[in-house]
Formats: C-alpha cells, structure tokens, sequence
C-alpha cells in the first residue's frame, strides 16, 4: 500500500486538480474552467500546467482515465475524461486536514498579533 | 469530425508544443490543442489586447509547466534535489512574475534599456578602442608628424625622414607614404581611386600580411625612382569591385594611369594606413616609392618640402617618449650644426603611439558615451529596485504566509533574487535586440569619418559582457529589495496589511535622490554638448554650400601631356556642364574647403621685408572664373576672376584677408604684387582682388593666408605645374545630385576612359565636417533624455504609490477638516525632498565630472553658469511636476471610502 502522507505537501494546482475530479469525472477544458473558478481565478491553468499536473497526479496513482465517453454524435472524439481513484481521494482528504490545522494554527496566531 | 484547417495561431501553438519532451506529447497533445483550441474562444480573450492577453498566457504557461514536464519522479539524488528547487524557484518566478504582467513588462523595458544602451556603446568601445589595429605587435607602432607655428600636425618632409632614420636609435624601421590619386584606366571601366606611393618596407614595419601575392621588393623601388612603375599592390576591395575577387589576378597586368602594370600584391580586407581610418575611400592603389636611406648631408633650412606621411615601429624597449627625445635631439643639433630649423618658427617632431593617433579625436568622445550608458544602466537599476521594494510590500502577506509554512530567510532572499534574474535575462535579452539595432543606428550617423566606427559588431565579446552586465544588474537592484524581505518581521507582517513601510520608503526615496542626481549629471552633460554643438554649428565657414554639386577628375599625363591640354579639357567641360538645363554655373577649382588639407606655397612679396627667419608663404589654390561667385565667397575688394584671365593674359590672383593682414595691413592691396618660389624664377603676379576667408582644414583650425590663380595661368604662375586634377563645382537651379547624371555624361562624352570620383554635394561636405559632434550630441541626448524619462518615471511612481499607501490617513485628515491643498502639499513635500537633494547631489556631481568632456568642448565652460543653472532650474520643475501630478489625486480622496479602504 502506498504511503499516503509521504506525498504531501500537495502542490496547489494538484489540490486543485483533485478537488474538481473529486466533484465527477471531468475532461480537461472543464477541470481547467473549475479550477479558475473555484480558486477565485487564482489558479491559473493553460494547458501546459493543466497535462503536467494531470500527468504527475496518473503517475502517481491518484487520478486515472475514465472508461465513460461522451454519447457518440457530440463530435468530441479527443476528449479524455479523469476520475479520481480511491488513492487520490484518501491524499486530497489528508492534504485538506493538513491545511486545516495549518489554518487553525495561523488564525491563533493572527488574533494573538491583534489583541496587543 | 470537422476538418476546418488549423488557424495560424493554433499551428504556431503546434510548433511549440514540440518543446515538450515526446513521451508528453505522444500522450498529451492532441488533448492540449483541444484545449487551446476551447480557451481561444473564451470571451474575456477577445479584442486586440484580448489577444495579447492570451499568448502572454500561452507562453507563460509554456515557461512554468516546460521543467515539469521534463522532471522524472522517481531516484532523485540530492544534486538533482538541489537543481529540482532551483527549478522550482524558477517556476515559481515565472508563475508570480506572469501574474503581475503591468509590474513585469515595466521593470523588463526599463532593464532592456538599461542593459542594451551600455551593450551597444559596449560594442563600440570594444570594436573601436579595443581592438587592436589590425598590424603584429600594434602597440609599438608609431606615427611621425611634423609641426610648426600654424601647422599643429602635418607632413614631413623626404629630408626629414632620412635624418630619422640614422639618428633615432628609438626606431627599429620606418616607412615614408603619401596620398596620390590614380586612375584604372581600361576603356570599359574607367575609376579614378585613392592611391599610395610607399617605400618598399611598408608591410614589414607594419608587421600587417598580405591577402595575397606581395608588397614590393627593393628592386622595384628603386626601378620607380627612375621609370613608371611596372608593379602595383591594390586593396582588397579594388581586388572584389573591378575583378570580381579573381584568385588568378596577382601576377597579371591591368591599366592604370594608361599603362599596363602587373598586380603583384592584394592587401587583407581589413587592412589600412593609419591615415586612412577616419575615411570610407581608402586608396585602391600602391605604388613603390624610392628613397635613399643614407643621411641628408646638407640638410634644408626648414627641413625640405613637407608632404609625405611617416609610419614606424619602436625598437624593443623604446617608448614613444624615448623616440620623441631622439627626434628632439636631432631638431637641436642641426639647429647649432646646420642653422636649419630657425627657432622662431618653433618646429618640432611629433611621435604618437598609432591607436592614439587614430583614436586620438574620438576616443574622449567614445569614454563619455560610455559613462553616459553605465549612468542610465544606474538609473534603470534604481527603477527597478523601487518597482521590486513597491511589490515586495504589497506582497508582505504573501512572503510572511511562506515563512510561516517554515521557509527560510535565506530560502525567501534566493526566491526574490531568482524572479531578480528572470527579470534581467529577458531584459538583458531584450536589450541585446535593442544594441544590435541601436550599433546600425550608430553607424548611420557616421558618414564616414569617423575612425572604426563602420567596424563596430556585436560579437562574442560584448554578447560575454552583456550576460555579465546582466548577472551584475541582476544582483545590483535584487539584492536591496530581497534582503528586506528576508527581514521582515513576520509577526508584524502578518498582521498588518499596506501600512507606511516607512523604512522601505525611506530606501525609495534614497533611490529616486540618486537617479535625480545621476540624470542631472547626464543632462548636464548633454547641455555642454548641444551648446558646443551650436557654436559648431554658427562657425562661419566664408562660404555656403547650397544647390553645388562637385566631382573630382584628373586627367592622366599619357592622353593630356601639358597644360594646355588640361586647361582646355576643363574649359570645355564647364561650357558643356553650362548648356545643361538647370545648371547655373560650372567652375572649377583644386581642392575644396572642409574636404581635404591645404597645404602652404614659399612666396616672395614684393615690398615685405619678413624677419630674420621667417617663412612667406600661402595656402594655394588654382580656381576658374565663377568659382567665389558659385561658393559665395565674399569678394571685398577688386574683382573676381574673369575669362579673359587666361593663358594669354598677364598673370592676375585673389588673396584673402589674412593674407592681406599679414603682408600689407594698412595698405591697398590691389596692384601688389607677389611671386610663387623665393628663388626668383617665376614670374610677377598682380593682385586684382580680395577675397573673404574660408575655414579650410577643419571647422576649428586656424585660418592662414591664401592666394587663388586662375587655372588658366596656373602653369605660368607656379613655374611649369599642371592643374591635370581638379574638382568641377556646379551651381544648379535645385537639388543639385538630380544634375549628377547629365553632368558625368559630360565628361563620359568628352573622355570615355576618364574616372569620376567624389561625387557629392558642398553640403554634404559640410555636413561631414560635424560627423564627431553630430554624434556625439545625437547620442548623449538620446541617453540623456532615456535617463531623465526614466528618473522621473521612479519619481511619479513612488510618489502616486505613496498616496495609495497613505489614502487612509488623507481621508481622517480630510474628515478632520483639512483642506484638499494642505493634502496634496504634504505629498509633494515628500517630492521636494527628493528632487532637491537629488539635484544637489547632482549638480556637485556634475561640476567634478564635466571636465572629463572638456576636450569635447568648444566655446564652452565645462561649468558654464548658464547651463549649470538653466538645466538645473528646467529639471526641477519636471521633476516637481512629476512629483505633483500623483500628489493631486490626494485631493480626489473620498474621505468616507478612505476610512474604509483597509
């Protein structure tokens, strides 16, 4: 069994990459367009970022190729979709848990700058 | 399926992806052009600048995921570790620098600027200055001159050399040369070209090889001192013009100066006399010249005819100095020995190292457009920083985030140095684009005149220079702006967003001071020139230059054996030039001013008693009837030269002013006589006129006394010359070259075989005249200008950057019930702190550092007042402007919004 915790942590185009696949399954234009739009525009994909980031998260087990295609006559023969594999959801929960306590662990110290 | 061909922008998009390594591409590329393909159309890329957005996107894009594509996961050592955070600092540089595109295209132009003016100017010194004359061991190459009281520089005689060359053990060889004209005479290709007529060791005191074939060998000289020459050498780019680089030409005869003569030589492409650097025509054509070696026994009282150029290579551990000494040292002892040299006169030896010689006029000019460059590099540098230290505040929240994640000061310093030196690589790329441009930019300002000018490159050396330049630039306006970030206090960072950064504006506000005082320096500096230049400019050179065409023929002895036959060519011609349509007037004359030296005649003048050792001479020309009219030259007293002065008539000159102080002041000039000679061969010539001066031998030389014979007598009047070459002079109607045509057909038609050469405009004669200031003023007021745009670009950024930060205070103190003017005058306040110890700075600068151009001036103090004061006084008020311009927007502070804005 791979080592969950030993890829973290995530770089953010990958967080973001598994956070939209997390959602359905989703081909590559649409992961881009999710990924703009859930970071606030952050996030920034062109398509090199966009396959780098895919292909580092196959290599790694998390994401996989979708058997599903569109329904024949939509005329979109080159499209791959991508799904999440039961790996790349256990990582990006424990990514999100390692961020949260990151987020905690900031807000204490904000607050403590502000009351003096 | 659709089948629609791909647009070009999608082919294009094609072509990079091929950068990916082909395991990526095999995989993804039909998925990225699908996706390209989907975000072409997305609307927020539509419109012009939608465009621009994009493919600033697609590239971005392409820098950031390119080494992610590359790197492999698996087996990384701690090398590859330490290259992969590299790498990631890269990509992060690229990704932060992409998304701040205004930030980012500002700091590259103004690092592009910076980096390629001091490339350009590099390149210059480099191919000019540096690079060694094109002779072995080029540093122990000199140039002999003589001197006398008004010839500062000039020729030596035959005399003279001889007498160096056994009595200055400081040289090791010497080879005499002069200036001649020739013409290729074949029938069906006629050229009149420069030539050379040069002793036989020519080549080894230069240590410069061949191309091909041979110099001349002593037989071969000595042959020429007695016969014509059956040999000649010619220039590498006579060798590619006339015979197309024939590798079969040495050995063979061609026609010149209508005898056939065997080329037994072709000089290297690169090769020239040192006399030849300032010029676009350099001779064609050497001839050997024989001269006795052995010691002049009886030497001449002023030292013989001067007219040949000397060239010499020092002896192993003789300096420049050592030889001058010899040359002195000879001068003193046939002084007492000989009584030649009278000591009025103040004649003296010159000796020059060759490159100082060459280099002599231009170098100074050259070093100042060099500090000028490292100036406005100092000024982009300081732009830059402050760009670099504005975002660095903006990005504190972001810098304090990453050293709570537990990055490291050194870390976080190597992460803003990496995105300094993106910066500067595609600046100093840029830049490099920018000096190839600018070095043809500078060689159209040369017409020709100005020494190594047309040989300046970018090459290895500079392409070398300009990566260090850049590393340099890099570290120089990276490091203050990184260091400060590595410092921030992450606490206070954390929980303050914006705020005054006082200290980071105190750093600003040194920076924009000191680009203040670095423009000031420039302008400065440009001001002296532009002033120089206009005293350049309002010279009175006694002659205009408006509608004349000139061209130069000489006539060769075999077709036009006397006189005679010249003067009646010429006449002929100006009458045929004459009945041209447009053409107003046609003259003739020797040598034109402004366009070649002068050289001075011995005279006697009847009823001038000179003193005891003292030369009478003149400068002299020959001219035809109309040229002081065509020239506009004044005619003060008398007449002008009329077509009845010919060879028959009894022999009449013009003299100019000077001449006429000098040998009858107070006197009537017209009927005096004078004589050409002082051995009282010749005969009487009558003065029928006054002539205004003209500046012959240089804008600034000094005017000498000059006398004019018509042409028609000059072979009476000087004893036995031909005026075989002349320049015609043609006054026409309008644009004088649209007359070149019919004019040359003229001569074609009259002598087919003859050569026309020089064939330009009395303008354009001028104009050549102030190639060295031209450029000069040209370039340091285009740097100038780079620099003082760029200085007040720092100013008004950091002030409208200062009301941003400050916008929350404004709007209390406008709640409170301040006024929009006290607002806007505390902001300017900052400003004027700025710009006046900037200016202060700057001036004290400027008045240690303007006399390193004090040889580049004319008519000008290098502290001038006037300049000095009314530059100072003109920047402030830009600069205050600058200043002001970001300050009013204070005053538009909504004071509500203001208490809002966090």
């Amino acid at each position: 069994m791979k080592d969950v915790t030993s890829l973290l942590p995530l770089s953010r185009s990958l967080v973001h990459l598994l956070l939209a696949l997390h959602e359905g399954e989703r081909h590559g234009y649409a992961v881009k367009k999710r990924v703009e739009e859930m970071s606030g525009g952050i996030v920034r994909m062109g398509p090199g970022t966009l396959y780098t980031t895919i292909q580092r998260a196959e290599d790694l087990g998390l994401i996989e190729e979708s058997d599903e295609r569109p329904p024949p006559g939509e005329d979109q023969s080159q499209r791959r979709y991508y799904e999440l594999t039961p790996f790349g959801t256990q990582v990006l929960a424990a990514e999100v848990e390692r961020l949260g306590a990151f987020v905690d662990h900031a807000r204490t110290a904000l607050s403590g700058v502000r009351g003096k | 399926m659709k089948n629609v061909p791909r647009a070009r922008g999608e082919r294009f998009y094609a072509l990079l992806l091929r950068l990916y390594p082909k395991t990526f591409r095999s995989r993804f590329e039909h998925q990225m052009l699908e996706v390209f393909r989907e975000q072409r159309v997305d609307a927020k890329y539509a419109g012009l600048f939608g465009n621009l957005r994009f493919w600033w996107d697609m590239v971005g894009d392409l820098l950031v995921a390119l080494p992610d594509a590359k790197r492999r996961y698996t087996g990384v050592t701690k090398w590859e570790a330490s290259v992969d955070g590299m790498l990631l600092d890269l990509k992060f540089a690229v990704r932060t620098l992409l998304r701040a595109p205004g930030f980012t295209v500002m700091a590259v132009l103004t690092l592009a600027i910076g980096i390629g003016s001091t490339a350009a100017i590099f390149g210059v010194v480099n191919s000019v200055l540096l690079k060694p004359l094109p002779y072995g061991d080029s540093d122990e190459v000199v140039t002999v001159w003589s001197s006398w009281i008004g010839f500062p520089k000039t020729w030596v005689s035959v005399a003279e050399y001889r007498a160096w060359l056994n009595n200055a053990p400081s040289f090791d060889d010497l080879s005499l040369y002069f200036s001649t004209s020739a013409n290729f005479s074949s029938p069906e290709n006629p050229e009149r070209v420069n030539a050379v007529g040069a002793t036989e060791n020519l080549m080894e005191v230069l240590q410069a090889p061949m191309a091909q074939g041979r110099f001349f060998t002593t037989e071969e000289a000595l042959r020429a001192d007695t016969l014509p020459s059956e040999v000649i050498v010619i220039s590498h780019q006579a060798w590619a013009r006339r015979y197309g680089s024939d590798p079969g030409l040495v050995g063979r005869s061609v026609e010149v100066n209508g005898r056939g003569r065997v080329v037994v030589g072709v000089l290297p492409a690169d090769f020239r006399l040192p006399v030849d650097f300032g010029t676009a025509d350099v001779p064609d054509i050497y001839f050997p010249t024989w001269i006795d070696r052995s010691d002049v026994v009886s030497f001449p009282e002023a030292g013989g005819s001067h007219g040949a150029f000397v060239v010499g290579r020092l002896r192993p551990g003789s300096t420049v100095e050592s030889a001058k000494r010899d040359l002195d040292n000879l001068v003193a002892r046939l002084q007492a020995e000989q009584g030649s040299y009278p000591p009025e006169r103040n004649f003296e030896p010159l000796v020059f190292s060759a490159k100082d010689d060459i280099l002599g006029t231009i170098r100074p000019a050259i070093l100042a457009l060099l500090g000028t460059v490292v100036f406005v590099l100092l000024i982009a540098c300081a732009n830059v920083a402050n760009l670099l230290l504005t975002r660095s505040q903006v990005r504190h929240g972001e810098i304090a985030v990453r050293a709570a994640l537990g990055a490291g000061r050194w870390r976080i310093v190597r992460q803003m140095l990496t995105e300094s030196m993106v910066l500067a690589t595609i600046g100093g790329g840029l830049g490099i684009a920018l000096a190839f441009v600018s070095v043809e930019i500078f060689k159209g300002l040369n017409p020709g005149n100005l020494p190594r000018i047309d040989e300046v490159s970018i090459d290895g050396a500079v392409l070398g220079f300009s990566a260090l330049v850049t590393v340099a630039t890099a570290i120089l306006f990276g490091s203050l702006p990184a260091l400060r970030s590595g410092s921030s206090n992450l606490h206070a960072n954390l929980g303050r967003r914006g705020g005054t950064g006082l200290g980071k504006s105190g750093w600003q506000g040194t920076l924009v001071a000191l680009e203040m005082a670095l423009a000031v320096v420039l302008v400065m500096g440009a001001g002296l020139m532009v002033r120089t230049f206009e005293q350049l400019s309002s010279i009175d050179v006694g002659f205009q230059g408006e509608n004349l065409l000139t061209m130069a023929v000489s006539l060769p002895t075999t077709t036009y054996p006397t006189a005679q036959d010249a003067v009646n060519f010429h006449r002929e011609a100006m009458r045929k030039m004459e009945e041209i349509p447009g053409v107003q007037m046609a003259t003739a004359v020797r040598i034109l001013p402004l366009d070649s030296q002068i050289g001075d005649w011995g005279l006697a003048v009847e009823g001038y008693v000179p003193a005891q050792n003292e030369g009478v001479n003149g400068d002299w020309q020959f001219a035809a009837p109309g040229y002081f009219e065509a020239m506009g030259i004044p005619v003060n007293s008398g007449r002008p030269f009329e077509w009845t002065d010919d060879e028959n008539a009894a022999l009449v000159g013009v003299v100019n002013e000077a001449f006429v102080r000098r040998y009858w002041p107070n006197e009537n000039p017209i009927g005096k006589r004078f004589r050409m000679g002082s051995d009282g061969q010749t005969k009487w010539i009558s003065v029928v006129g006054v002539v205004g001066d003209v500046t012959h031998n240089g804008l600034t030389a000094e005017i000498k006394r000059k006398f004019y014979i018509p042409l028609a007598q000059w072979e009476a009047a000087s004893g036995g010359n031909r005026p075989t070459s002349v320049r015609f002079v043609v006054k026409t109607a309008g644009n004088a070259l649209a007359l070149t045509a019919p004019v040359r057909n003229v001569i074609r038609q009259m002598d087919p075989s003859l050569a026309i050469a020089q064939v330009r405009t009395v303008d354009d004669i001028k104009s050549a005249a102030m190639a060295q200031p031209r450029f000069t003023v040209v370039l340091m007021g285009t740097f100038s200008l780079v620099a003082i745009l760029l200085a007040l670009v720092g100013i008004y950024g950091v002030i409208s950057y200062g009301v941003s930060l400050r916008t929350q205070e404004i709007g209390i103190r406008m709640a409170l019930g301040a006024e929009p003017e006290q607002v806007v005058s505390l902001m300017v306040k900052r400003g004027i702190t700025m710009v006046l110890v900037g200016l202060g700075i700057g001036v004290v600068a400027a008045l240690g550092l303007t006399r390193y151009i004090e040889s580049l001036l004319y008519n000008v103090d290098a502290q001038d007042p006037v300049i000095f004061g009314s530059v100072a006084v003109g920047f402030a008020v830009v600069a205050l402007l600058a200043t002001y311009i970001p300050a009013r927007r204070a005053a538009g502070v909504n004071p509500i919004q203001a208490l809002r804005s966090d």
